[in-house]
């Protein structure tokens, strides 16, 4: 019950976004779509018991478990606590998005990107087994891709789309590599086991799992990607890139944090990293005009802030970290639907613009003043509870440490004030949509209750940090190894951390005060070199490196291509086979068992033949002769099965050397005449180089196969011994084509039907009569033909009606007989004129393959009726008057299917060229 | 007799790749027959060469390996459709670009 509902948390969001609903329904249902969150929220409230007594839920099934691939999935304190923020916010963000775009006809297919999203990242909170954490990981990439990208006529949201797609998948393959290197040594993949083991995991592989972290949580120097995802719309900015994706990598951090107590450089690391995101963040946000960059770099500088703590490993720094999290995602939620409605309201965001909108839309007003001082760290906001674990924690690290954090804490301030106090207080000041904008009065519901509630949330945790306490303490336990000692409080005393608050205060509202004095000079100027120059700069490079090194080897000559695949082939196979035959002692023939038949003279004169011919098609420059040349391979391979007991593929092979023999007689007055042109030497003695390494590669192939004891084979005698058995027939061949590997067949014939189709499309859908080359088939009726073939023609056709029907037990069946009664109709067409025969024949050679399809697979699910599995065959013997006893096995069902298939195709081939 | 056949099917794969590498389209697609050929001859040698022991269970034990020859049989049928294919696509080409050049069909940027 419980695994199901761990899978129900990734699945029902993800039909919800696979699911597409009729156009007429989609735009009204749309607000629906909030449902799927909140019945998400339900589920995890439900699974609160068991992580509050500390178990972890957890659901394995095997999938590929050789290769340690499984579907497993775990619930524990730390997932709870994120499958919560997800869902919680979820429910919010999808409220808002109604009420944001509620005429917008895009906003059902945002729901179905953000349900997509919310799936992956379910899926990554929710992973036991590290390749499917993977998996989901870059999933929620791709959604984000998407997402950023929502408003895809802007070429700024492409690029930005495209700049966070680059920077989090490139650290995502490079936190593949790390969990192969875990693989590599500890040989699986599923996270439970890991933390259980006893062995620690290399640094190496943390660093990689880091790269992973730090790229999707936008720390310092990847930072870049995320002020640029401000493109996409409010509600996305407040999902993904503030409450939940950018904390993917405080969530792996966080799991990963067992296995690295104990190493250095894990923690300096993530210290070093934490620390100088969070100062550069807040400086950045500083300098911001636009509400949403402020946002974005606040965040920036926040998730460094958890980092820095997740990285400092005590107690206090992890009971911040993980309380810091939540309070986050709270009061920065509400602050991107904060700059969302108001941007909404005003159509702006420009912090230049804005001002005295407290007036306009006092709840939002007083929701978000509460959100931004619950950021500032002031009390009695959950902020400030986080902002004194914060100090007590690196007061314990060190000066320099303390040093930044007030350094950052005031930035934090500044910022936190800019915002609320530039937006809502101050002289209004009147932008020209603000006096035209029609939502005058009352701001819709729907983009304030969420801004309330998770506002209401902010104050919540500060008044009552008991309830903090308690949702947190399952997560911290799961980091920490052990149950908190400690308690949240608003008021610890006089207590150094308290200083430090005050200090900051101090500082950040001096520095507030006197923002006209230093702040407005930099406001909005771009850096004359910033990270994003670099980053710009570094893609060019690589596209113009890419296009150069392209425009040497991408000729668009498709003979080029096939001669770097041969090479490839060469040189690739060539060293396993170096290796081969490296190992062989050639001196002792005797001891390589060299399995083999005496040849004959006549086969050896066979032989010579076949490769004489083989030589000459490649010297000859008549059409006629190049095509007379193949035939000539073609009629010895039937010889050849001839000789070596191979009755029912020599007569298919004649047969068909026959047709394809017409068909090439009829297309080659199509083709130009072959002009022997010189060659550069270059070139030829390159082609011929390729020619012969090919050839000697393949006669290694087989060589090496053919040398040692040849192994019995396995599949051999069972068909041997179980055709007459239990198929009922003597013909092993045809047995196995319609019995034993009947399913084969079925895909086989279908195949070869798709031909017919392909070669009628190609040649009736083209310019219809256009013959540009004014060959016109000119036809000499010959009475010696005629009459040869009026005598022959009954005689072929019931021949093949014998060859079909003993296929069973004697060289035969469809195939040939297919084969056999298309060259009695070609041979027709040939002595005669070809619509008459067209219209003497009872059925249209499409209808004739369609059918025998049809036939074929009828005969097959026919097994099924009587509980066989597909294409099982039933025996029966009769008695039929003249032909004393027959057995009639269903199988001849299929064969007579193929037998349809196999003439339909072949006389549709060809009628379709000999027509045009 | 399995080296001699062997010997044959790298002279085919040989000719068929030279042919495959030159630029008129007749020459490629008889290459691409030749190829199939060989491939039909390798599987053959695959399954050991036996004179007179058609896998018929009308005639004594031993038999020659059935299962090869069921493949080699459906492949020599779908070769001809693909040779058939290709023709058609060859013809066409003409007819459209009014080339059966290979090098004369080579694709520009984008």
């Amino acid at each position: 019950m419980s695994g199901f509902l761990l899978v129900s948390l990734i699945l029902f969001p993800l039909l919800g976004s696979l699911v597409s609903w009729p156009a007429r329904l989609r735009q009204r249902i749309a607000p629906a779509y909030t449902l799927v969150p909140i019945l998400q929220l339900l589920i995890v409230v439900s699974l609160w018991t068991t992580v509050q007594e500390g178990n972890r839920l957890l659901l394995a099934w095997p999938w590929l478990p050789g290769l340690g691939l499984n579907l497993s999935l775990a619930l524990d304190g730390l997932s709870w606590l994120f499958a919560g923020l997800i869902s919680g916010v979820g429910v919010l963000v999808f409220a808002y998005a109604a009420a944001y775009m509620h005429d917008d006809p895009t906003l059902p297919r945002l729901y179905r990107l953000l349900l997509l999203f919310n799936a992956a990242m379910m899926g990554i909170v929710l992973a036991d087994n590290l390749i499917l954490l993977i998996v989901f990981w870059e999933l929620t990439s791709i959604s984000s891709f998407l997402l950023i990208g929502f408003r895809s006529q802007r070429a700024t949201a492409c690029q930005g789309a495209s700049k966070a797609f680059g920077i989090t998948v490139s650290g995502g393959l490079v936190m593949m590599f790390g969990v192969f290197l875990v693989y590599a040594k500890h040989g699986t993949f599923e996270l439970s086991v890991l933390l259980s083991g006893p062995t620690p995991i290399s640094t190496a592989a943390g660093l990689c799992f880091l790269v992973g972290a730090f790229t999707k949580s936008a720390q310092f120097p990847f930072h870049i990607w995320l002020p640029s995802a401000m493109e996409a719309p409010t509600p996305v900015s407040a999902y993904l890139h503030a409450a939940t994706m950018v904390k993917a990598g405080l969530y792996l951090i966080a799991r990963l944090t067992p296995l690295f107590a104990n190493d250095p450089v894990w923690s300096a690391t993530v210290i070093s990293v934490g620390t100088v995101t969070l100062v550069w963040g807040g400086v950045l946000a500083c300098k911001q005009v636009d509400l949403k960059a402020l946002l974005a770099n606040s965040t920036v500088s926040q998730l460094g802030l958890i980092v820095l703590l997740l990285g400092l490993q005590t107690e206090i720094a992890l009971m911040a970290a993980v309380l810091h999290i939540v309070n986050h995602a709270a009061f920065k939620g509400a602050l991107f639907l904060t700059a969302g409605t108001v941007e909404h309201e005003t159509g702006t965001r420009d912090l230049r613009q804005l001002g005295g909108l407290r007036m306009l839309m006092p709840l939002a007003a007083g929701a978000a003043t509460l959100a931004a001082v619950s950021m500032a760290g002031l009390p009695p906001l959950g902020g400030f509870i986080s902002k004194e674990l914060f100090y007590e924690a690196v007061l314990e690290a060190g000066t320099v440490l303390t040093v930044l954090a007030v350094g950052a804490s005031c930035l934090t301030f500044l910022y936190s004030f800019l915002f609320f106090h530039g937006t809502f207080f101050g002289q209004p000041v009147s932008t020209p949509q603000q006096q035209t904008q029609h939502h005058t009065g009352a701001t819709p519901w729907g983009l304030l209750l969420p801004i309330l509630v998770l506002s209401g949330i902010a104050i919540l945790f500060g008044l009552i940090p008991g309830l903090a306490q308690a949702l947190i303490t399952p997560a911290f336990t799961v980091i920490h190894g052990a149950p908190p000692q400690l308690h949240l409080a608003m008021w610890h005393g006089l207590t150094p951390a308290l200083g430090l608050s005050a200090l900051t205060v101090g500082i950040g509202a001096g520095a507030f005060f006197l923002r006209q004095r230093f702040l407005f000079a930099v406001r909005g100027r771009q850096a004359v070199y910033s990270f994003n120059r670099v980053y710009n700069d570094g893609l060019d490079m690589f596209s113009r490196m890419f296009k150069w090194s392209r425009a040497f080897y991408m000729t668009g000559l498709v003979t080029d291509y096939i001669r770097y695949l041969l090479i490839a082939l060469i040189v690739g196979l060539s060293v396993p086979l170096w290796h081969f035959f490296d190992r062989i002692d050639f001196t002792d023939i005797g001891a390589l068992q060299l399995d083999m038949v005496p040849p004959e003279y006549y086969e050896i004169g066979l032989a010579a033949l076949m490769a004489f011919a083989g030589i000459m098609s490649c010297t000859v420059y008549s059409r006629i002769v190049l095509v007379l040349s193949l035939s000539l391979v073609g009629a010895l391979m039937s010889i050849f099965f001839v000789l070596f007991s191979a009755p029912d593929v020599a007569l298919t092979q004649i047969l068909v050397e026959a047709v394809s023999l017409v068909l090439f007689l009829l297309v080659l007055r199509y083709f130009s005449v072959i002009i022997p042109r010189p060659t550069p030497p270059g070139t030829q003695v390159l082609n011929i180089g390729i020619s012969v390494g090919t050839g000697l590669l393949v006669v290694l192939l087989l060589c090496a196969a053919n040398i040692g004891p040849s192994l019995p084979s396995l599949i051999a005698p069972y068909y041997l011994s179980n055709s007459y058995a239990l198929a009922g027939g003597q013909n092993v061949v045809n047995v196995i084509l319609v019995d034993f590997r009947g399913f084969d067949t079925m895909g086989e014939i279908t195949v070869f039907s798709v031909a017919v189709f392909a070669v009628f499309a190609m040649v009736r859908l083209g310019e219809k009569g256009a013959r540009p080359f004014g060959a016109i088939l000119v036809w000499f009726p010959s009475p010696i033909l005629q009459s040869f073939a009026r005598l022959t023609l009954h005689l072929m056709l019931v021949f093949a009606i014998y060859l079909l029907l003993r296929g069973h037990n004697a060289p035969g069946g469809g195939f040939i007989a297919g084969v056999l009664t298309a060259v009695a109709i070609t041979f027709q067409m040939m002595a005669f004129n070809l619509e008459a025969v067209v219209q003497e024949m009872p059925w249209n050679p499409l209808r004739m393959v369609t059918l025998g399809l049809l036939l074929a697979a009828f005969t097959g699910v026919g097994a099924l009726a009587f509980g066989h599995p597909f294409l099982t065959s039933a025996i029966g013997h009769f008695v039929l008057p003249l032909l004393g006893e027959v057995e009639i096995v269903t199988a001849i069902g299929f064969d007579i299917g193929v037998y349809l298939v196999v003439l339909g195709t072949t006389v549709g081939i060809i009628r379709t060229i000999a027509e045009d | 007799m399995e080296f001699v056949i062997i010997g044959v099917i790298g002279v085919l794969f040989a000719s068929g790749t030279y042919l495959i590498l030159q630029r008129h389209l007749l020459r490629v697609i008889v290459g691409l027959s030749l190829y199939s050929h060989a491939a039909n001859l390798a599987l053959m040698v695959s399954g050991g060469l036996k004179r007179g022991r058609p896998p018929l269970l009308t005639t004594d034990a031993p038999y020659a390996d059935p299962l090869p020859q069921a493949l080699v049989l459906t492949a020599i049928v779908i070769s001809f459709g693909m040779t058939a294919f290709a023709m058609v696509l060859a013809f066409r080409t003409r007819q459209v670009f009014g080339s059966d050049g290979v090098d004369e069909l080579a694709g520009g940027e984008e």
